[in-house]
């Protein structure tokens, strides 16, 4: 019957070979849309880490649910210093971050930001907005009230280099205090979120003007590449021990659900799509063993005639199109495997594809160039799912071909 | 297997029994009697021509004594078993066990050679591969074609073509064969050298043959003639 079956696809060629590409062609567009993804999926994950100040964010109890100038991370060295020698933490930062109104001293208008001490060595890791740099220098020289505004933010206050910036907010006593800035360099990131939002200042300078008393807002941790967020949460809750009391320890998961959401969200689109086009070709591969059938009435019915029992004449049909899946299947995930080693390697840039202003709130994106990924359960779990989904539009046809009457079948009109 | 067992016959020595067999078809509304009470003995052995004009019922009497289709009206026995009420499934295996068909023309399956055509019988009644071989080669050798084994159908002429269907009906040893206008598409010739063929395989090997034809020569050399006429026997002679 497999003979048969084979033969049958041989005897077809042209059929095969189309049916046979039209499989192979979708399932390299479902895997590629899956690599990339994935691929997608891993570096926006990643940027998404990176934006959000770690994998794992360090705070005093509520700070991040009230934003409580009050809640500092008092006396963060030793806290700093046991999350460092955590298994699994590749860097460590820390951070002040207040909400505040800047004005510039000479000119009219006022926006609102968000101050951010940090130290700029520290930061590299995470989130280094250096990178961005359009004007200016980074948090460098001598002077510590040295400001970095984003360029949004520079154009509404009308702000130039060397300008004065007055900076106030609500200090970590609870106090409304200000402090005054030179504006030292200006960054634009690309995300107009961060362009409008971000004042970023030297780390001690903040601690001193917000009156933390060496505290600071945030300690954001990384976690070696591979290592699942919640692993590394559970190891700086080990090495923290009796330390975590009055801290709050966040996945970056965890504290912005609503990203994670719309990235993943992301990925299911992708999927949807490459659904779509496999129902499509799922009835065109109905349509076209329903035609094989309705083609070979005389043949399929001398099968019954000569006792092959309609059950297996429906088999037939089944077997010429696994086997034809098989193999269509087996060239499109040569295919993919193929196109995967091209891409994940030289890698494919969206950018070409939908413009350079992508922008994820808050999620600065280096580049759009994905590179592919294999999820190689996902790519098994797809085979069998394209398998089975062939198969059931065969099953129609197969089932047709079992209700093929043998006399009529055989019956030769003068 | 069944396939190769000795003839099985009826409780009587009748191989068929059909009595009082009516087949009415429907086409939309119209009622097409094809038969109208047929009544039909065959003995194992005999060589039975049914002879009519075209349209006269002759297939479908072959169709329902091979089970291919149900009659309106009337009974059926074939070696011993009611093939009236049989499944599609039974009367599939039904075929296989005990029958041999061989039809007018499309009696081949064009992907399959001349030899897997010939034994293609065998194999689904799972007889093993050397076993086939035994039993189709040399009755390809005996009807000529010994040395177009590997030839796909097409390759072959017309009278070929319908002695490689004669082989596979005959090579499951059947307890009947039954053939509907074997010859329609032959030169006088060529059918003349089938039917010699056939006569042949029912003398020495005892097969029961029901042959559909409406050809006067063929006709001529049987030796039981069964004379259909608008879906009634109109003579049955021995000769
Ligand atoms: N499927 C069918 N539907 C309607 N009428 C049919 C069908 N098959 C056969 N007939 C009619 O039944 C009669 C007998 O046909 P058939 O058995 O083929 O005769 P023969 O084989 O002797 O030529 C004819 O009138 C034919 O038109
Ligand atoms: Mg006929």
């Amino acid at each position: 019957m497999w003979k048969l079956a084979w033969r049958q696809l041989l005897r077809n060629r042209a059929r095969s070979i189309i049916t046979g590409t039209a499989i192979a062609l979708a399932v390299l567009l479902f895997l590629m849309s899956l690599a990339l993804g994935d691929g997608m999926y891993g570096k926006m994950m990643d940027a998404a880490e990176r934006s959000a100040g770690g994998g794992v964010l360090i705070h005093a109890e509520g700070w991040w649910k009230t934003r409580e100038s009050t809640r500092v991370l008092l006396d963060p060295a030793p806290v700093a210093a046991a999350a460092k020698g955590a298994p699994g933490v590749r860097a460590l930062s820390e951070r002040v971050v207040f909400e505040a109104v800047l004005t510039s001293a000479a000119n009219e208008g006022f926006a609102a930001a968000t101050l951010k001490g940090v130290d700029p060595e520290a930061e590299k890791p995470f989130n280094d907005l250096s990178r961005f740099l359009v004007k200016g220098t980074y948090l460098a020289g001598d002077d510590a009230r040295t400001i970095v505004l984003g360029k949004k933010l520079t154009e509404d206050l009308s702000v130039d280099l060397g300008d004065r910036i007055v900076v106030r907010f609500t200090d970590a006593k609870g106090e409304e205090s200000q402090a005054l800035f030179r504006l030292g360099g200006v960054v634009a990131t690309g995300s107009a979120d961060i362009d409008r939002t971000v004042a970023l200042v030297r780390l001690k300078t903040a601690m001193d003007v917000t009156h933390t008393d060496g505290g600071v807002t945030q300690i954001g941790v990384l976690g070696a590449k591979g290592l699942a967020l919640d692993q590394l949460k559970g190891s700086l809750q080990r090495a923290l021990g009796d330390r975590t009391q009055g801290l709050e320890l966040l996945t970056w998961r965890e504290a912005m659900p609503e990203l994670v959401g719309f990235i993943e969200m992301d990925g299911n689109m992708n999927i949807l799509f490459a659904l779509i086009i496999f129902v499509v070709v799922a009835f065109g591969i109905a349509n076209t063993f329903l035609m094989s059938v309705m083609e070979r009435v005389r043949e399929l019915g001398l099968l019954s005639a000569l006792g092959v029992t309609p059950r297996r004449v429906g088999g037939l049909v089944l077997r010429e199109t696994m086997l034809l899946a098989l193999f269509a299947m087996g060239l499109g995930y040569a295919l993919a495997l193929a196109a995967h080693g091209y891409l994940s390697t030289h890698g494919l840039d969206y950018a070409q594809f939908i413009g350079n202003d992508f922008d994820v709130s808050g999620v600065i994106m280096d580049d759009l160039v994905i590179y592919t990924q294999i999820n190689a359960p996902r790519w098994i779990f797809t085979g069998i799912a394209v398998f089975a989904m062939i198969v059931l539009s065969a099953l129609y046809p197969a089932w047709r071909a079992t209700r093929l009457d043998p006399s009529q079948a055989m019956r030769t009109y003068e | 297997m069944t396939a190769v067992a000795p003839i099985s016959a009826g409780s009587n020595g009748e191989l068929i029994a059909a009595r009082g067999v009516t087949k009415i078809y429907t086409q939309g509304k119209v009622e097409v009697p094809a038969l109208r009470g047929v009544d039909l003995t065959v003995t194992s052995g005999e060589f039975v021509v049914l002879a009519g004009a075209s349209g006269s019922g002759k297939s479908t009497l072959l169709n329902l004594v091979g089970a291919l289709d149900h009659p309106t009206e009337g009974e059926i026995f074939v070696a011993g078993r009611d093939v009236t009420h049989l499944s599609r499934s039974q009367a599939a295996k039904f075929r296989l066990a005990e029958l041999g068909f061989v039809f007018q023309a499309y009696n081949l399956v064009p992907v399959l050679t001349c030899y897997e055509n010939a034994e293609y019988t065998l194999a689904l009644a799972g007889l093993p591969r050397a076993r086939r071989r035994a039993l189709v080669v040399p009755l390809l050798e005996r009807v000529g074609l010994g040395d177009l084994l590997d030839r796909k159908p097409h390759e072959l002429s017309g009278g070929q073509q319908q002695r490689i269907a004669v082989v596979r009906a005959i090579a499951s040893r059947p307890a009947l064969v039954l053939a509907d206008e074997p010859t329609a598409n032959l030169d006088s010739e060529t059918s003349g050298n089938l039917l010699d063929l056939m006569l042949e395989l029912n003398e020495e090997k005892g097969t029961t043959f029901v042959f559909a034809s409406h050809d006067p020569d063929l006709i001529a050399r049987a030796r039981r003639v069964v004379r259909l006429k608008d879906g009634r026997i109109d003579a049955d002679e021995t000769r």
